[in-house]
């Protein structure tokens, strides 16, 4: 009998899954299901297409790949059937959660008035584009619960913002930062902390990024904490604990969590939001979940970890299993990479160290490198600037080379572009407390 | 200042790139001019006026000119890294000196019209017999030995970038005047298909062209005709319609590298050479997001995400080595690269584990 595999999303983790399925179990009915989009597109792509250095179709991967459109509301497990708003249930013999996150919208007055909006979906970037550019682009949007992500936004066409304010100093934030600079507008951006980032960054490496976005006309404030929005119909200012700041386009980007609201009712246990899952990302009988819905397993319990790589490997683990092979997902040595105001920016391991080695080169190539050590070996490893080869990285923190060891295999670890000056460790390089 | 290939985010969406009504504007108007030029003598009197001695110079020098100016918009872009500037700026140096200037001087103070220029196939002028007995001997030896040693030796070591991207006159027009254009490369399959039949007839034609006129050059008569018909014939289908009309003429339509890509029959013999050679873009495991910067920015239509999501380091015959897609990659996934030394195969720390 064929096996009928149902996956809710066509995001990374969807995807993969639906690949997987299909390579495990060549005769297995598989439907993919989502409310986004027709396509899978790549989210952490969204920001080239809305600065127009690429075309939204651009953004879809796997080409002509389409789901079927539907927008879910819950899932009986015991019947093995998933609901949705409008047509009958559909019934499964083995189910793939991969429903992503969405975005967080803290309880902000004002925040449902015109021109507030986030950059996470495909409708967001449709709405983004008709904001600041006044331009179309092809949706087809269903409907969806009424606080769906996934619901088309009215926006003014044809103005461009003359106060756009992004809120939230995170990757996303940075991102649409990027998009209006790009658009040739000067953005103001709230940050809650002192620096930007600092979860991630060192205080110094955070001021590189932030001279660097202030050098292109942002407006950076730290230590702001957001109290709400004005505006009579469309928004014109923001609140903050320091004043107000004229605003008539807000981006809020203060973090993502799983969109997993709608599984309710479901009877699946949550840790964070998360649906929890186990190392082959089972969540319950006949259910899988993957990517940034899922809460994975970690030495501190079961939490969502919102990266395209983690949501790529767990929906490829989730994908095999439920079409009946074997496989297991392990955590590894993080790793992580960005652009943030144009410069590269790689990670691996876990920066919380007991010493810190740092370096900053200036002149044709402005860097920095940062190694954690623990007991004298590395843990983790930052750098800003410069491309470094990441498995090498992550070979050296799990293998707990020594700092010697690690600043010797440097140049076999460098992935800079042709003809860009080796790295070699400044005087200023060294310890620091 | 970083030497490091940064994006640089900019805004694209102006119709003269997008295939909108300027773009068909610009494509007529390039296409005209081909004609003209090719066709009718009306550029000859401008020539003389401005003092270039015929339409070719007038040519050469709008040629030059339309890549200096291309090549100021090209380091706007992509200046911020040090591969582009070097070899944006060898590529406008090598078409002032050797394409333009050398030919132009060279009758000036008497000298005979001899002077390094293409390698057959590109042009099958450099091994006809007749043209290789007029040439000094040293000239002659380079013609043989670079066509048949040199070009694909180099694209063995290097990948063909040495000079479809660094030194060919056609490609640099591309590189600097085109590449505003070049996202619009067609990435469909059956585009890559065409390219492989395509260019690869187009070199047995030259090789059979060639052969022809050897024939015909070496025992006159009827065989002499065939020949020079043949080399006519070559001459206006191939030089003027592939590689001017159609391939610069549809720049703002099909990508700046139409000519390169389907028809160019030195860009087919080195491109076996890099096949079998050491060039390849390199790609990081694990590390791309599909953004698809990559393939946007290939001005050969190669769908580099594709690679990149499947992990794998790849050589494909039509790369010209331009490094866009390196340069453009906000994840830092891709270098293109001619090293002897790999990068070491560390092991991949975790990751899915598929036990089947
Ligand atoms: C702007 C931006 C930039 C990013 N950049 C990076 C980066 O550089 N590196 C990185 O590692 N990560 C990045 N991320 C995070 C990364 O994109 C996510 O971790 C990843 O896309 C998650 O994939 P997913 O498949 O789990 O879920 P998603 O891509 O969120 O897909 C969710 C899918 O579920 C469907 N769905 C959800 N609920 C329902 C429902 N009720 N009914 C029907 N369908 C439903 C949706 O239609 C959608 O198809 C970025 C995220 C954003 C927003
Ligand atoms: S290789 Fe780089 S540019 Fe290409 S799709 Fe992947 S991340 Fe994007």
């Amino acid at each position: 009998m064929t096996k009928h595999v149902v996956i809710v999303g066509n995001g990374i983790a969807g995807s993969e899954a639906a690949r997987e399925a299909r390579r495990v179990d060549p005769n297995a009915r598989i439907t993919v299901l989502s409310e986004e989009s027709d396509r899978p597109f790549s989210r952490p792509g969204l920001m080239y297409a809305a600065c127009g250095q690429m075309a939204p179709a651009d953004l879809f991967p796997f080409g002509d790949a389409p789901a079927t459109r539907a927008a879910l509301t819950g899932v009986d497990v015991a019947n093995r059937r998933v609901l949705r708003l409008d047509g009958d249930p559909i019934a499964y013999d083995a189910l793939v959660l991969a429903c992503g996150s969405r975005p967080r919208r803290p309880a902000w007055s004002g925040i449902d008035l015109a021109g507030i909006g986030h950059f996470v979906s495909w409708q967001d970037l449709v709405w983004f584009e008709a904001e600041v550019h006044g331009h179309g682009i092809a949706d087809a949007p269903i409907p969806g619960a009424s606080d769906s992500p996934y619901r088309a936004r009215p926006a003014r066409q044809g103005h461009r913002p003359s106060h756009p304010v992004v809120i939230g100093g995170g990757l996303v934030g940075i991102e649409a930062v990027e998009v209006l600079v790009a658009a040739g507008l000067k953005p103001t951006f709230l940050l809650r902390d002192d620096a930007f980032w600092p979860i991630a960054l060192s205080t110094r490496e955070s001021e590189v990024v932030v001279e660097r976005l202030r050098h292109d006309g942002v407006d950076v404030h730290t230590r702001v904490h957001v109290e709400g929005f004005a505006g009579d119909g469309r928004v014109e200012q923001v609140r903050t604990d320091g004043g107000d700041i004229a605003c008539d386009f807000a981006v809020v980007a203060v973090g993502v969590e799983p969109h997993t609201r709608w599984l309710a009712d479901s009877g699946l246990n949550f840790a964070h939001g998360g649906i929890v899952v186990d190392a082959t990302m089972s969540a319950a009988p006949g259910v899988w979940a993957a990517g940034d819905a899922a809460a994975l397993p970690s030495p501190s319990g079961h939490r969502p970890w919102p990266l395209w790589y983690a949501a790529r490997d767990t929906g490829r683990v989730a994908g095999v299993c439920a079409a009946g092979g074997l496989a297991r997902w392990e955590r590894g040595v993080p790793t992580n990479a960005a652009r943030l105001a144009d410069m590269d920016y790689l990670t691996a391991g876990e920066m919380d160290g007991d010493a810190t080695w740092f370096d900053e080169e200036r002149g044709p190539v402005h860097s920095t490198l940062r190694i954690a050590l623990r007991n004298g070996r590395i843990v983790g490893f930052t750098s800003l600037g410069r491309r470094w080869h990441v498995a090498a990285m992550a070979h050296m923190i799990q293998e707990g080379w020594t700092l010697g060891r690690v600043l010797d295999a440097l140049p076999t670890a460098a992935f800079d572009t042709e003809f860009v000056t080796p790295y070699r460790p400044t005087s200023n390089a060294g310890m620091r407390p | 200042m970083n030497q490091q290939g940064t994006i640089g985010l900019r805004d694209d969406r102006a119709g003269w790139r997008q295939r909108g009504a300027s773009a068909w504007a610009l494509s007529a108007l390039l296409i005209g001019s081909y004609c003209v030029l090719y066709w009718t003598n009306w550029l000859d009197p401008v020539a003389t006026a401005l003092g270039l001695r015929h339409k070719w110079f007038l040519y050469g020098a709008l040629y030059t000119l339309a890549m200096g100016f291309g090549a100021i918009g090209a380091l706007r872009r992509h200046g911020n890294s040090r591969y582009q500037r070097i070899r944006i700026a060898v590529n406008v140096g090598v078409q002032a000196i050797f394409g333009f200037t050398i030919p132009f001087v060279l009758p000036l103070v008497d000298q005979p019209e001899a002077y390094l220029s293409y390698f057959w196939p590109l042009k099958l002028d450099a091994l006809f017999p007749h043209s290789l007995a007029e040439m000094p001997m040293g000239l002659a030896v380079w013609s043989i030995g670079g066509s048949f040693i040199l070009a694909p030796f180099a694209a063995l070591i290097w990948g063909k970038r040495w000079y479809c991207s660094w030194i060919c006159g056609c490609g640099g027009l591309a590189n600097t005047f085109g590449d505003p254009w070049r996202h619009l490369s067609s990435r469909s399959p059956t585009a890559w298909r065409f390219e492989q039949v395509a260019v690869h007839a187009t070199l047995l034609i030259a090789l059979l062209v060639t052969a022809l006129v050897w024939v015909g050059q070496l025992q006159g008569g009827a065989a002499g005709a065939t020949g020079e018909s043949a080399r006519s014939w070559y001459g206006f289908a191939v030089g003027s319609l592939l590689s001017g009309v159609i391939g610069t003429g549809l720049y703002p339509l099909l990508g700046p590298r139409t000519w390169c890509r389907y028809f160019c029959p030195m860009a087919a013999v080195l491109g076996l050479a890099q096949r079998a050679g050491r060039f390849r873009v390199a790609v990081q495991p694990g590390l791309c997001i599909a953004c698809g910067n990559c393939s946007t920015a290939c001005e050969m239509g190669i769908d580099v995400r594709a690679y990149a999501m499947a992990d794998a380091t790849f050589t494909r015959a039509s790369c010209v080595g331009c490094g866009m897609c390196a340069h453009v990659c906000p994840r830092g996934v891709l270098r293109i690269e001619s090293t002897t030394r790999l990068h070491p195969e560390y092991a991949r720390a975790g990751h899915v584990v598929v036990d089947l």
